[in-house]
C-alpha cells in the first residue's frame, strides 16, 4: 500500500464517474427521441451501476462499471394524432426520461468526481512532502 | 551513521507508512462512494504497544513473477477493517459519507505534514550537532 496505489484508485473513481456522466448525457440528449414506426417504442432510459473490484496485479480494490442497464418503467404518453409515430388511438410514446432526475444525478456525479479529485490532490501533496525531505 | 537506526526516526517512518495506508483506504472509500452495498473501511489505529513488542500482521507475498496473483487484496502491514459505525446508508446499501471521508483525508494530510516536519527538524538538529549549521 502506497500513495501510488491511492492515486490509481482515485483515477478509477474518476473514470467511472466520467462514464456515469456519459450515460446521463445520452439520456438527456435523447429526452425527445421517438420512433418513426406507428405505436413503436421510443428511446429507453439507461442506468449505470458500479462495483468494487480487485485489481489482481496491484493487489488493491478499485471500482469499475458493473452494468449499463435500461430503465423498465413506463413511457410517457402524449396525445398527438398528427404525429407519424402515433398509435391507433392517437397517442405518441415519449422516452421515460425525467430531466429533473437526470440533472440531480448529474450533480451527484459531479460531487463524486470532485471528491476523487480532492483525494488525488491530498495524495499528491503527501508525495511532494516526502520528496521535499530530500532537500 | 544510519539515521534510521535511531528509534525516533523509525517511529516517524512507521507513522508515515500508516498514514500512507490510510490514505489508500480513504481513496478507495471515495472511489466507491456510489457502489451498491459498499461499506467504508478504515485502517486499524496504530498500536504503540504492539509495535514495541515487534508484533506485525503477517501477510503472504508474491516473491516470484511466476506466482499466481491472489484473489484477496493485499492487507499491508497495518490491516484495515470495515467501519462498524456508519452515519447513514443509502437504499442500495452504500454507507460512504463523502463529508466524513473528506474530513479523514484532511486529517491524514495534516498528520503527514506534522511527521515530515518533525523528521526535518530532527535531521536539522543532527546536522547542527555535526557542526555544519542549518
Amino acid at each position: 500500500m502506497n500513495l501510488n496505489d491511492s492515486l490509481k484508485i482515485s483515477a478509477a473513481g474518476l473514470k467511472v464517474q466520467g462514464e456515469r456522466l456519459r450515460v446521463i448525457a445520452e439520456n438527456l440528449a435523447n429526452a425527445d427521441s421517438v420512433t418513426e414506426a406507428p405505436g413503436g417504442d421510443p428511446y429507453r432510459r439507461k442506468t449505470i451501476s458500479f462495483q468494487n473490484t480487485l485489481d489482481r496485479e496491484m493487489g488493491i480494490e478499485t471500482v469499475e462499471v458493473a452494468r449499463i442497464g435500461v430503465d423498465r418503467s413506463d413511457f410517457r404518453l402524449k396525445y398527438e394524432p398528427g404525429h407519424p409515430a402515433a398509435d391507433s388511438k392517437g397517442y405518441v410514446k415519449l422516452p421515460n426520461i425525467n430531466t429533473l432526475v437526470e440533472m440531480t444525478d448529474m450533480r451527484e456525479a459531479q460531487r463524486s468526481y470532485e471528491a476523487n479529485l480532492k483525494a488525488i490532490e491530498a495524495a499528491r501533496t503527501m508525495l511532494q512532502r516526502t520528496i521535499d525531505l530530500l532537500r | 551513521m544510519d539515521v534510521f537506526q535511531l528509534k525516533l526516526f523509525q517511529r516517524l517512518g512507521e507513522r508515515m507508512g500508516w498514514l500512507n495506508a490510510r490514505q489508500t483506504v480513504l481513496s478507495q472509500n471515495i472511489a466507491n462512494a456510489d457502489t451498491p452495498e459498499y461499506t467504508p473501511h478504515d485502517v486499524k489505529p496504530l498500536d504503540f504497544g504492539q509495535h514495541l513488542a515487534g508484533i506485525e500482521p503477517v501477510s503472504p507475498m508474491r516473491t516470484s513473477s511466476m506466482h499466481l496473483a491472489g484473489t484477496k487484496p493485499a492487507q499491508g502491514s497495518f490491516g484495515d477493517a470495515k467501519s462498524r459505525h456508519v452515519y447513514e446508508s443509502t437504499p442500495v446499501g452504500n454507507s460512504v459519507v463523502l463529508e466524513e471521508q473528506m474530513m479523514k483525508v484532511t486529517q491524514t494530510q495534516t498528520d503527514y505534514q506534522l511527521m515530515t516536519n518533525l523528521y526535518r527538524k530532527h535531521l536539522d538538529m543532527i546536522r547542527m550537532a555535526l557542526g555544519r549549521g542549518v
